[in-house]
């Protein structure tokens, strides 16, 4: 009884200030934590259902099926991007490009800076011209704009490679190529 | 006066809790690249489990009569169950730290076995708070003391092994046939784990149990009763919290409001509500020469309703627990010890309760077995209508993490009642059997 009757005074002053200490924590909790934006985020116990669940994992591995979010640095980093891919730019924009250049050998091609070079290419079936195309992708949104296309031309002459002017409709030809595949792709996705 | 403060304290609450958010939101600005993120998620679990046990519970009648009718869910061995839910998680972090959100989970199933007895379809809802000073959490979920709590359960695999699924399948309330034996039959103070006698209890069933033709959990709706919780980050390893439930019968609101006095008999299947119910506890986690030691002590205290006549009849609640788990390389033993010296049965019956576990378990990989031990005693005073009652439980478990998120599981569980009764107390204990398999998806 000696036990009872002592936690019985205990309870009895605690909830005496009940109010108090509730708010004094809560004040405490939002006051504070001002100072607290560079500590480690804490961990706090979970229950034992949840403790329970989470030792089987999940079906989406790290990546919640996340419905809503705001948080642009933890939103997908270009529009069409697969979760593990590290494109910077426009991903049906990338693609599209890779796809429409296929015919051409690639010197070097930049995701993270949106730029394809390909390498010189002479077309089998029509000698002494050669082609060069860069590619810039410029926007991680699929638009109009976002793709730039510059064509180069060299002509055979004696033996030796000389610049030639190249039509502009080539490379308005191409970007205008890219871009309708990349809506091809963005749809594909969609529809699944 | 009392009162008066009771309602300052639970609006004060409401309202610091979002005044909180608000006040820094007008000190900068909520950027969106901390916004809230909202995720779906959920779990679902099919188990067929098969119980064997007396064939005097096993034949017994829809009201608990031993009387062979065979017209309870017990005379057929072998059932099916799914434990389906949905949740959503809302999560965020203001520019100046300070994390907040909340967490909405849903039943799938809402006309089975692991409903409230009022089949609620949203079994836990909460906000959260958190800072570098701490977490507090307010609505319809667990308390401080189940969340830090330490002992053989707590390292069970399979559906949980003492704290598992097995008591679905079999009869452990049976106070129709065992002179109103009442078995403390899951680790845990009473708030959680139920009140001796409570866990499993049939729906139509009265204190004195039954076997009813729907099996409730009727301690989850005293489980996750509306609360406030407060927890403390981990300092050095030390970390406690503390839950204050103002009323045990209020969860959500599907239950509505009640009144001052529940009665004996306040939640489904006739169990008493507590009100004024303080819940917390210390664990402790620290690493010794590469050996992991977790150790908890909880407790918990509430005042039984007052009606005037059922208060001075009535035991309020009160319970304490002591865990400690040591792991090495894969391995993990741990035991717990409880004693409730009250927990809401007639003041005159001078009823108490204790309990002890035992267990050991190994992870290798995506393995994980365990084996655990649970004993618990029920004593009451000579005036008591109801024996002292022991129990026991050996749980065997297992499970495999066969792919991200799917996790079949196994589980044999071996448990014996003593109902304490002096004639013929043969043929009123019961042991038996029970063997679970299932696969528990998370996404």
């Amino acid at each position: 009884m000696t036990n009872f009757a002592i936690v019985t005074i205990f309870t009895d002053m605690i909830k005496k200030y009940i109010p108090l200490i509730s708010i004094v924590l809560l004040m405490a909790v939002a006051g504070c934590s001002a100072f607290s934006s560079a500590e480690k985020k804490a961990e706090y116990p979970q229950q034992p259902d949840d403790i329970r669940r989470n030792r089987a994992g999940s079906l989406l591995g790290s990546n919640n099926f996340k419905i809503f979010s705001s948080d642009k640095k933890e939103s997908e980093p270009s529009e069409g991007t697969k979760s593990k891919e590290v494109i910077a730019v426009n991903a049906y924009l990338w693609r599209a490009s890779l796809d429409t250049l296929s015919f051409m050998p690639l010197a070097s091609a930049d995701p993270l800076g949106g730029v394809i070079i390909t390498d010189w290419y002479e077309n089998p079936e029509v000698k002494g011209e050669r082609f060069k195309v860069n590619v810039l992708i410029s926007d991680k949104n699929l638009r109009s704009n976002a793709v730039t296309v510059s064509a180069f031309k060299q002509i055979s002459t004696s033996g030796s490679w000389r610049d030639a002017t190249v039509n502009e409709k080539v490379a308005r030809d191409l970007e205008n190529k890219i871009l309708t595949r990349a809506r091809e792709l963005r749809l594909e996705k969609e529809s699944k | 006066m009392e009162t008066k403060m009771k309602k300052i304290l639970l609006s004060t609450t409401a309202i610091c809790l979002f005044s909180a958010g608000v006040a820094h939101a007008d000190m900068q600005v909520i950027s969106a690249g901390n916004g809230p993120v909202i995720t779906v998620g959920g779990t679902a679990d099919f188990q067929v489990g098969s119980g064997s046990q007396e064939s005097l519970y096993k034949n017994q009648s829809s009201s608990g009569v031993a009387d062979g009718s065979k017209t309870s869910i017990y005379s057929r061995e072998l059932h099916t169950r799914t434990d389906t839910n949905i949740h959503l998680k809302v999560d965020g972090r203001a520019d100046n730290g300070l994390g907040y959100g909340a967490y909405i989970e849903l039943n799938a199933d809402t006309n089975a076995n692991d409903t409230t007895a009022n089949n609620n379809s949203a079994r836990r809802t909460y906000i959260y708070v958190e800072s570098g000073f701490g977490r507090i959490e307010t609505g319809a979920t667990g308390d401080a003391g189940n969340a830090l709590k330490v002992g053989a359960e707590t390292l069970a695999h399979g559906t949980g092994g003492i704290a598992g699924d097995f008591y679905k399948y079999v009869d452990l309330a049976n106070g129709g046939i065992a002179n109103n034996a009442k078995y403390a039959i899951l680790p845990g103070l009473p708030t959680a784990a139920g009140m001796p006698g409570e866990a499993n209890v049939g729906y139509t069933a009265g204190f004195s149990g039954g076997a009813g033709t729907l099996k409730k959990d009727t301690h989850d709706d005293r489980a996750n009763a509306n609360k406030i919780s407060y927890y403390t980050p981990r300092i050095d390893g030390l970390q406690a919290g503390v839950s204050f439930t103002p009323d045990q019968a209020e969860h959500g609101t599907a239950n509505g409001f009640t009144s001052a006095n529940g009665g004996a008999s306040e939640l489904g299947g006739g169990f008493p509500a507590f009100i004024d119910v303080w819940n917390g506890g210390v664990n402790y986690e620290t690493r010794y020469n590469d050996i992991a030691i977790s150790t908890a002590i909880t407790g918990e205290y509430g005042d039984a309703k007052d009606s005037g006549t059922t208060s001075a009849t009535i035991d309020g609640l009160e319970a304490y627990s002591f865990g400690l788990n040591l792991s090495y390389a894969g391995f993990t033993i741990g035991g717990s010890y409880a004693d409730a010296p009250e927990f809401g049965l007639s003041k005159s019956y001078n009823s108490s309760m204790h309990y002890w576990t035992l267990g050991g378990a190994y992870e290798f990989g995506p393995l994980g077995t365990s084996i655990t031990y649970l004993s618990s005693t029920v004593k009451h005073g000579s005036s008591a209508s109801a024996p002292d009652a022991s129990f026991q439980n050996v749980s065997f478990g297992a499970d495999y993490k066969l792919a991200p998120g799917l996790l079949p599981y196994l589980e044999v569980s071996f448990f014996e009642t003593d109902s304490g009764s002096s004639s013929s107390s043969t043929t009123v204990d019961n042991k038996g059997t029970i063997f679970i398999g299932g696969t528990q998806l998370n996404f």
